[in-house]
């Protein structure tokens, strides 16, 4: 979403958004889309409007919904390793309050932007998806502002829990088209003694082979990731844990990329911040002025691919910005720019080529862009049940109408 | 004949010529099996079983099923403990027994897909050749299936660091209720995330006739170590430790005094003298640095008073701590004609002020109560010794069980950590849950099954307590 703003006011998308409110209370939150579901109204969550995600452009915004008066800190209970947070809290502080304990999110954002709505609501892959799960595994309850006007609390504060529907999960990257999520209980994870990372400049098919190999035999890196910048590619594998673990998960990786041909080194501190910062910024990536996409299933990793991407972008003009391939989760998110940006009939092409080897979802273009293209590509086979479950949030189509897969509205 | 008894004759018509008579159970004498799951404390006799030999079946016995007005509920190995695979209403089981093949293994994508029937050690014995596993491994692992640990998101004793079966299931095939077939996809491709919601729903959204599960690596190294504690509450302090210095165990078992005791009588299991509490510790991961790691394990026992701590220097050792952790319910068995096991979870930092809740409401209605659980993730099991003889104890027996429940709930934790709501805990969904809570979950519900035959009277609350007006009970008692 690019959220902009001039003389005629605030828009998402390019769509002009009507009003902004910005609910104090959760309670507030649902009478707020109590209300507009009886004036007909149409209600998009924005959060603080600074996490940048997918979506098409939604139909008619008369209120984008802010959530910077839901930023209390519910319940923290470190010997628990769980958190309760409202979702207007943002990454960064909720981050810096964990740290004091030694404690970190499953799936933590590295320059901390947003907030913690934003970062349930869009989902984005994290940079420790590998070793810790999608945001969706570190949920475990959410309060929910429905469009009926109540809150719909979904399981609860313990980390392992199997009463009741898994509400929280289901809303888990729904891009504000269930409800309004109000608070989020996280299970955390310690953080850890030591970060290393290992680099492979110019990594090749052997290189890739040996780091399965140190998987296979147990290695257990939290992230294995080909990052593509500035015209060249690095293979970074991240390691973490006590020092003692870190020394010896290094020296067996190093062996197995030595014996592979493969050069590699240990990132210096400025390097490796450097690196899990590009990650992560691209699996957030945001800005109008370009293209990025992302690709998933078992050929997202294959390098004919992105060739064929780089060829089509190269024909309207776009060049590979940045690229994170990561061939252990089976995605990929390209970042094309070039100097007139990308163009409608190019991105479609784009997305066109790209959707010949599995399922591509447009993240980030100008809005004009997005406007004429297929941002989520061809529906899902189980579409009927999505519908299904939006009439039970939302049966009159209140919230974020249009902006997500096959047009839910 | 009446109108039920009809319709029933019909079905069972319908059922043997299309799925062969051999694949119908009808005799009342046969279906008494049928009456019950784990649990022996709720029963309902179905109409009729049938046995499905693939999704092209499953979705023709639910159209016939929903065309009749008959309820039906799928139904694995019938290891459940909440009632959850009982038909009631004198519904349609449907016996997934014999979908039960692994369609295939792909060991470089790291992923089973499987036939809802299929054993849960059948796929990690069939993922070990390629150094895999499944992960979520529960106690009943060598008989429950796939099917009904989708049903309920099973946990077992290695969850605590792996996940439950949510954090393993990356694709779905479901039956609706309309007799059409759906391809659920993974968490990857864009849309919501059913599979988090199909994913213990017990079986009340419709019918998994395939599944598609994500497969583990082998850990390179294993370590376990069994230690004694005088009392359970030094146990349960020194796994707090062990948890807030932010050590993540793969398991984490704790039992207490009236279990060591059974496994010392029952099978001659000799611990330390002074033995009240025994803590099953298991730490894997890359072999640098575990056994430091395990160094830290036995600090924090050392520090919270254990007696004595056992390592295991190899499998055969390792098998032997196991060995204590996995008959213990057969030992239990040994010292009481029966017991019911609870199933409740509390925030970890709660255990010590609950273990004395449940000691105190155990004397109180003059019951024993065993404990045995999964002290890593805060979910217990008590155990209520009783003698099903006996009517009264009977009776007191399901109210100290409520009783236990009630303060889970009131130190901030959940009715169920892996054994479901079915109908053994639906009541109390509305102690948990306040009535928008539930009327979500029952609007829910109507949208992914409209005809309200699927597995009725399971997880919500019946009645008053439901949160809706509307309820869609349109059950026919056959």
């Amino acid at each position: 979403m690019s959220l902009s703003r001039n003389d005629r006011g605030w828009a998402l998308d390019g769509v002009p958004v009507g009003r902004t409110l910005a609910p104090a209370s959760a309670e507030e939150a649902a009478t707020v889309l109590a209300e507009a579901r009886s004036a007909g109204d149409t209600v998009v969550p924005i959060g603080r409007g600074t996490r940048a995600f997918t979506g098409a452009p939604a139909a008619r915004i008369d209120i984008g919904l802010l959530t910077a008066g839901l930023d209390r800190v519910l319940a923290y209970e470190p010997a628990d390793l769980t958190v309760t947070v409202e979702t207007g809290v943002a990454i960064r502080t909720l981050d810096l309050t964990l740290a004091e304990h030694g404690q970190r999110l499953p799936c933590p954002v590295r320059d901390g932007r947003g907030t913690v709505g934003g970062l349930v609501a869009c989902a984005p892959d994290g940079l420790l998806t590998l070793a810790h799960g999608r945001v969706r595994d570190g949920v475990i309850g959410a309060t929910l502002a429905c469009p009926d006007g109540t809150l719909a609390r979904g399981r609860g504060r313990v980390v392992k829990n199997v009463a009741g529907y898994d509400t929280p999960r289901l809303v888990v990257g729904s891009l504000g088209t269930l409800a309004l999520i109000t608070d989020v209980t996280f299970r955390l994870l310690p953080r850890p003694a030591v970060e290393a990372t290992v680099v492979v400049p110019a990594p090749d098919a052997a290189a890739l082979a040996a780091t399965e190999a140190f998987m296979a035999a147990g290695g257990q890196p939290v992230f294995a990731d080909v990052l593509h910048q500035d015209g060249s590619a690095r293979l970074v594998i991240g390691i973490e844990g006590g020092a003692t673990r870190v020394t010896g998960e290094i020296h067996r990786l190093a062996t197995l990329l030595g014996a592979a041909g493969s050069a590699h080194h240990v990132a210096s501190p400025e390097e490796a911040a450097g690196i899990r910062l590009g990650v992560d910024d691209l699996l957030g990536t945001g800005g109008t002025d370009r293209v990025a996409l992302r690709l998933t299933g078992p050929r997202a990793a294959d390098p004919a691919v992105k060739q064929a991407l780089d060829g089509e972008a190269a024909t309207d003009g776009l060049v590979l910005e940045r690229a994170l391939v990561r061939p252990w989760l089976e995605s990929a998110t390209f970042v094309y720019a070039g100097p007139g940006g990308p163009s409608a009939a190019g991105t479609g092409r784009l997305l066109a080529v790209a959707r010949r080897h599995g399922p591509v979802v447009l993240i980030t273009a100008p809005a004009a862009v997005l406007g004429a293209v297929d941002v989520w590509g061809p529906p899902p086979g189980d579409l009927v049940l999505m519908r299904r479950v939006r009439t039970a949030f939302d049966p009159d189509g209140v919230l974020a109408s249009g902006r997500f897969v096959g047009g839910l509205s | 004949m009446t109108k039920t008894a009809a319709t029933r004759q019909v079905l069972l018509e319908a059922f043997t010529e299309r799925l062969g008579a051999d694949a119908v159970v009808s005799d009342p004498g046969e279906l008494v099996v049928y009456e019950c799951d784990g649990s022996t404390l709720h029963d309902a006799t179905p109409a009729l079983v049938v046995f499905p030999r693939g999704t092209d079946q499953v979705a023709d016995v639910v159209r016939t099923c929903v065309a009749a007005g008959v309820p039906f509920v799928a139904r694995g190995a019938g290891t459940g403990l909440s009632g959850g695979a009982m038909a009631r209403d004198a519904g349609v089981i449907i016996a997934l027994n014999r979908m039960h093949r692994i369609l295939s293994i792909d060991p470089l994508r790291r992923r089973a897909e499987v036939e809802p029937g299929v054993a849960n050690l059948a796929v990690t014995r069939a993922a070990a050749p390629h150094g895999l596993a499944y992960a979520p491994d529960p106690s009943s692992q060598a008989v429950c299936t796939i099917g009904g640990n989708v049903a309920h998101n099973s946990g077992g004793p290695h969850t605590l660091k792996t996940g439950v079966t949510v954090n393993h299931v990356l694709g779905l095939e479901l039956v609706l209720t309309d007799g059409s077939v759906v391809e659920v996809g993974g968490p990857e491709r864009p849309g919501y995330d059913l599979l988090a919601l199909l994913t213990g729903s017990e079986g009340t959204f419709g019918i998994v006739t395939r599944i598609t599960l994500n497969l583990v690596r082998r850990p390179q190294a294993v370590a376990t170590a069994l230690a004694a504690f005088a009392t359970i509450d030094a146990a349960s302090r020194a796994v707090s430790g062990i948890i807030a210095a932010g050590i993540i165990p793969a398991a984490l078992e704790l039992m207490d005094d009236v279990v060591v005791d059974a496994l010392a009588a029952a099978f001659g299991f000799r611990f330390p003298e002074g033995a009240g509490a025994l803590l099953l510790v298991e730490i894997d991961g890359p072999e640098a640095g575990l056994d430091e790691e395990l160094d830290a394990v036995a600090a924090h026992c050392t520090e919270h008073g254990s007696l004595h701590i056992r390592l295991a220097a190899d499998e055969t050792e390792r098998a032997e701590i196991w060995k204590a952790r996995k008959q213990a319910f057969g030992a239990l068995g040994r010292i009481a004609r029966n017991y019911y096991t609870q199933d409740g979870v509390i925030p970890r930092t709660r255990l010590p002020e609950m273990l004395a809740r449940i000691r105190e409401i155990g004397a109180r209605h003059g019951l024993r109560v065993a404990n045995v659980f999964h002290a890593g993730d805060g979910n217990l099991h008590p155990c209520i010794l009783f003698d099903d003889r006996d009517e009264a104890e009977r009776a007191r027996v399901l109210e100290a069980g409520r009783e236990i429940l009630a303060a889970c709930l009131e130190l901030g934790g959940s009715l169920s950590g892996e054994h479901g709501i079915g109908v053994e805990k639906r009541e109390a969904m509305a102690d948990m849950f306040a009535p928008p809570d539930l009327l979500l979950m029952r609007r829910l519900r109507e949208q992914l099954d409209p005809t309200g035959l699927c597995n009725p009277g399971k997880v919500l609350p019946l009645g008053a307590r439901c949160g809706e007006l509307s309820a869609t009970g349109r059950q026919v008692v056959l």
